[in-house]
């Protein structure tokens, strides 16, 4: 068909441009509107009635997600398969498949209690090589599980380990090298549940069920092509700031929801986005609910915190409690990630943390509009879903108000005890190379380089430092779980839900394996080289926005035995 | 791997087209095509003279709007017109053709025009 045509079909479009203002989701205005401040609920028009059609994906007997005792899984397939994620739409999904008991599960919520051996194979059926990760164990470097492991297509690789650390919402990813972004996106995920006494007599009090009111959420972003598959494509100056999906995916159910009774929940959130992060709330109308934030990365907290609203930054989990007794009425509830500055701030001057000339920074940048300096680095979005605007993630109704009169404890564990080292941390600092590559220390990541080289049965502090001139990181060390000392320079709508205690955030008093640290913001955190394994041992240090790990945002470290 | 689409091999041609159906639907709805730019007025296209042409497309509905008959498709390319796929919005003929359907459905469309503009004449679920 010729030009001509074309633009006469262009010309009567625009004729018809008479339709009046359309927003694909009328809460964009609203995050644009809140600018840089955090922002009040403002009710989207996505919160109203038939946006939230699909019945959220609860982990059952088999299937997606269901529950699996992680001894008894021999072998975890990873596995191209057609699945249906959006209703009666098939699209390629990885997956890893297991098969127990005569039941098919994909992405299995693998339950373990401290002690547990689990001795399990993983088969390679992608096309490209692969290696597992169990995110958050401790582990000696081979069981860890990263790209000096993978293995190519037809091939295995056989774990074997014991669960050595505390209850808590582990999760189990790909970590080859340069292509964990699209591997995980594809769909490989899941979690590994670790359930210990605190966790029994906390299910105990709260008469708390797995799948009914004990509810893992997996929140993904992604995005679906024009035949409803998935989709995963950057621009080249997307990917300085990592993929951000056009829909807000919990448990791979699309614009979900979820009957509830009027009661406490509990709600094991994993941000299992490749780059999002989200600021979580929940709200019903304009008004925000409290909720308590009991546990995070590495298990439960000591005390519950009572919250309103939190960051939650890729990788990272946080375990929360909802009493739905004090919401009103029988109007939804929505689990929201309210308005937030992303802090896109590549081309902002390093020193008086200015924007450059020209610039354009944070918030509320729409698809095509870029930094307007020489940066290479341009904030961007996915589809409509700006990187921190108001968005509702899940729809949950009250529809039963049965007899339930239980109290959140106010003990819930025992930490380990905070032993900080002396003397001076070591310096780690976030940053970019001017060329479209984030660093550690104006480092790139080496499969055959440990920058960094601790000695086993030591302890450290790392401080991390981002630059101004950067975007929030996820910053993740695999094999040992540390603590947070202190936050400094944090940007406003982080200070704002600080503690008087150092700066930290209410997360930071737990155990973590993930932290963000924002841009301009100094991170103080405390880790213990101890273990039990023998020889030295290699493990990743890394950002967890996984475009960036995948171009070169990790250094490789050595514990010295 | 990552499939980087790089924008600088878009023909200058399309680029051009892109930008007028921005400014088209500029009114109409939010679009996601990434790269366009404002069209200077000098360049708007005129209206066309009649003709009667019936485009076919495949889609992923985003949203409706039942009330002014209004549905936001991101479609594939429109092989009649050696169009690349984007997201829009279009007006239906006839209101009642929304009321079956539902937002992230893959449908099959048909854009007619009247004489005056492209209106969807038919719109329906897509089989696979």
């Amino acid at each position: 068909m010729n030009h001509f045509t074309r633009r006469k079909f262009l010309a009567a479009l625009a004729s018809a441009a008479g339709l009046g203002e359309l927003s694909l989701r009328q809460s964009v205005s609203a995050a644009m509107d809140a600018g840089h401040k955090p922002a009040p609920v403002s009710g989207a028009p996505a919160e109203s009635a038939g946006y939230f059609t699909n019945r959220l994906r609860i982990p059952g007997a088999s299937g997606l997600y269901a529950a699996v005792a992680a001894k008894d899984v021999k072998q975890i397939t990873v596995s191209e398969l057609n699945f249906e994620i959006l209703p009666r739409v098939p699209s390629p999904l990885w997956a890893y498949v297991a098969e127990v008991g005569g039941k098919r599960f994909l992405n299995p919520t693998l339950l373990a209690r401290p002690g547990d051996q689990i001795k399990l194979r993983m088969v390679n059926r992608l096309k490209q090589p692969t290696i597992l990760h169990w995110h958050g164990l401790t582990n000696d470097e081979r069981n860890d599980g990263f790209g000096n492991y993978q293995v190519g297509p037809g091939k295995s690789f056989d774990y074997a380990f014991t669960v050595r650390d505390r209850a808590a919402n582990y999760w189990y990813h790909p970590h080859p090298h340069d292509i964990a972004g699209e591997q995980a996106y594809r769909g490989l995920a899941g979690l590994l549940i670790v359930k210990d006494d605190d966790d029994d007599k906390l299910s105990r009090a709260l008469d708390l069920m797995t799948g009914v009111t004990d509810i893992p959420l997996v929140i993904q972003d992604r995005s679906f092509n024009f035949e409803g598959k998935l989709e995963y494509k950057l621009s080249r100056d997307q990917l300085p700031a990592g993929f951000l999906g056009e829909e807000i995916l919990v448990n791979l159910t699309v614009r979900p929801y979820f009957d509830a009774a009027r009661r406490i929940y509990r709600f094991r959130i994993l941000n299992g986005s490749n780059a999002r992060s989200y600021r979580l709330a929940f709200a019903q109308g304009t008004r925000l609910l409290d909720y308590y934030l009991i546990g995070t990365d590495s298990g439960l907290l000591e005390q519950p915190q009572k919250l309103r609203e939190t960051f939650i930054g890729a990788a990272q989990r946080l375990d929360l409690l909802l009493d739905l007794r004090e919401a009103s009425g029988s109007e939804p509830v929505f689990l929201k990630s309210l308005a937030f500055d992303p802090m896109h701030n590549e081309s902002v001057d390093e020193k008086s943390g200015k924007p450059a000339a020209g610039a354009m920074q944070g918030m509320g940048v729409m698809p095509g509009m870029q930094s307007g300096g020489a940066d290479p680095h341009a904030a961007h979005t996915g589809g409509g879903l700006m990187d921190g605007m108001e968005m509702p993630l899940l729809q949950i109704n009250i529809r039963s108000a049965p007899e339930y009169k239980r109290n959140i404890p106010s003990q819930l564990s025992r930490l380990p005890k905070l032993a900080a080292a002396a003397g001076e941390p070591r310096r780690l600092r976030l940053g970019h190379d001017g060329e479209g590559n984030w660093t550690i220390n104006g480092w790139r990541f080496n499969m055959r380089e440990t920058p960094v080289i601790v000695q086993r049965g030591t302890r450290e502090t790392w401080l991390l430092q981002n630059n101004r001139a950067s975007m929030p990181h996820p910053m993740h060390i695999h094999g040992f779980q540390f603590r947070v000392l202190e936050r400094r320079d944090s940007p406003v709508q982080v200070k704002t839900l600080a503690t008087r205690q150092n700066g930290l955030l209410p997360q930071d008093f737990g155990l973590l394996d993930t932290v963000l640290v924002w841009p301009g913001e100094s991170v103080r955190i405390a880790l213990d080289f101890s273990h039990p394994f023998k020889g030295d041992q290699t493990y990743m240090f890394h950002c967890h926005n996984l475009e960036h790990e995948d171009t070169g945002m990790m250094i490789g470290y050595k514990v010295k035995a | 791997m990552l499939h980087l689409v790089n924008p600088t091999e878009r023909s200058n041609k399309v680029k051009s087209l892109l930008a007028i159906m921005m400014f088209a639907a500029a009114s109409a709805t939010t679009a996601f095509a990434h790269h366009e730019m404002p069209v200077p007025r000098s360049v708007q296209p005129q209206a066309p003279a009649a003709i009667q042409k019936v485009i076919t497309g495949t889609g992923l509905i985003q949203q409706i709007d039942k009330e002014r008959g209004v549905v936001t498709i991101k479609y594939g390319p429109l092989q009649e017109l050696n169009m690349p796929g984007m997201t829009m919005s279009f007006l239906v003929k006839d209101k009642a053709m929304l009321s079956s359907l539902q937002p992230l459905r893959k449908v099959n469309f048909e854009l007619t025009y009247d004489g005056s503009k492209y209106l969807i004449t038919k719109i329906t679920g897509a089989s696979f």
